[in-house]
């Protein structure tokens, strides 16, 4: 990708600052989630319990975070749920996943500030964030508590796609030139 | 994976563990058990709360209504293996004796001339209506 592009163009590349800019990176960025998320409706990984969802799209999310300005996660985050729920999951689908995704960015965010986290602890709770919002949602929904049960299995497989994830963004992160994000 | 160990922090461990632990607590909380633990009867006299009972603790209950001409209004039922039976009842068209063996959630037994009915209340709702959020 950074090799078709010619030299001379960095000088305009520079300046982050410029709005072109940063639409032009924002659209990309939200297509290449978008895709994620594309790729996960094709082909569902779900072993056997509802609402357990790998979460491709937090990929693109959390190498966001650890190489970019917070604003631009949150924007593809926002750009990402409501083209996919247009798109795959219907409307419904697409406050579940407003809920989850918001409250997972937020939480990711917060940790990786502390500084005291991994790319794997902030993943990770980032996942059971996703779904603690999804949850949150289903609760008010369906109008009953009675969905706390469901809590447990939704914090395990959280914790599981979180590091699942985490583990998918630090390789990426060595690979990835770190020019492309400037 | 040696480097991806190295990376990994003492907070992550102590997080991991946290979510695990509430996952757990809440796993063995009574309300997330209710699904299999809180199955309840009810009986209800005239409209009124008459007696919840525990569906799966075998139990016989025999209500009475003294009436004011002298007779008194009796009916028994019955709670054994997670199912409920009116097995006796002085009434005079014994529709819910006859009505047999309940065990399903929503399901009920109603004695008409002694304003008496029973119900049962699953926590986790097996009737044939799923709520289904898409």
């Amino acid at each position: 990708m950074t090799n078709t592009q010619p030299q001379s163009s960095n000088t305009n590349r520079e300046d982050p600052s410029s709005p072109a800019k940063r639409i032009t990176t924002v659209a990309l960025l939200s297509a290449l989630a978008l895709i994620f998320s594309y790729i996960e409706f094709l082909f569902p990984f779900q072993p056997g319990v509802p609402g357990v969802k790998l979460g491709l799209a937090n990929l693109v999310i959390v190498v966001i975070l650890y190489r970019m300005a917070p604003g631009y996660a949150l924007m593809v985050n926002l750009i990402r749920v409501l083209l996919a729920g247009l798109l795959f999951t219907g409307i419904f689908g697409m406050f579940y996943s407003l809920a989850g995704s918001i409250l997972s960015f937020l939480v990711m965010y917060l940790l990786k500030r502390t500084n005291l986290f991994s790319i794997f602890g902030v993943s990770m709770a980032g996942g059971v964030a996703h779904n603690f919002g999804q949850l949150l949602v289903a609760i008010f929904m369906v109008s009953t508590g009675s969905l706390l049960y469901y809590c447990p299995i939704l914090i395990v497989s959280g914790i599981l796609t979180g590091i699942a994830v985490g583990i998918g963004a630090f390789f990426l992160l060595k690979r990835l030139p770190y020019q492309i994000f400037t | 994976m040696k480097t991806m160990k190295q990376y990994i922090r003492k907070a992550d461990i102590a997080l991991l563990l946290l979510l695990l632990l509430t996952a757990g607590a809440i796993w063995l909380l009574p309300a997330a058990k209710s699904r299999t633990g809180s199955d309840y009867v009810q009986i209800t006299v005239d409209g009124k709360i008459y007696g919840t009972y525990d569906l799966h603790r075998d139990k016989t209950i025999t209500v009475t209504q003294p009436q004011k001409d002298g007779t008194t209004w009796s009916n028994t039922v019955q709670i054994q293996n997670d199912t409920v039976t009116m097995t006796e009842a002085n009434c005079k068209n014994q529709v819910c004796v006859d009505t047999g063996t309940i065990s399903k959630n929503g399901q009920s037994i109603i004695c008409l001339p002694h304003r008496l009915a029973v119900q049962i209340f699953k926590a986790e709702d097996d009737s044939d209506i799923d709520a289904v959020v898409r």
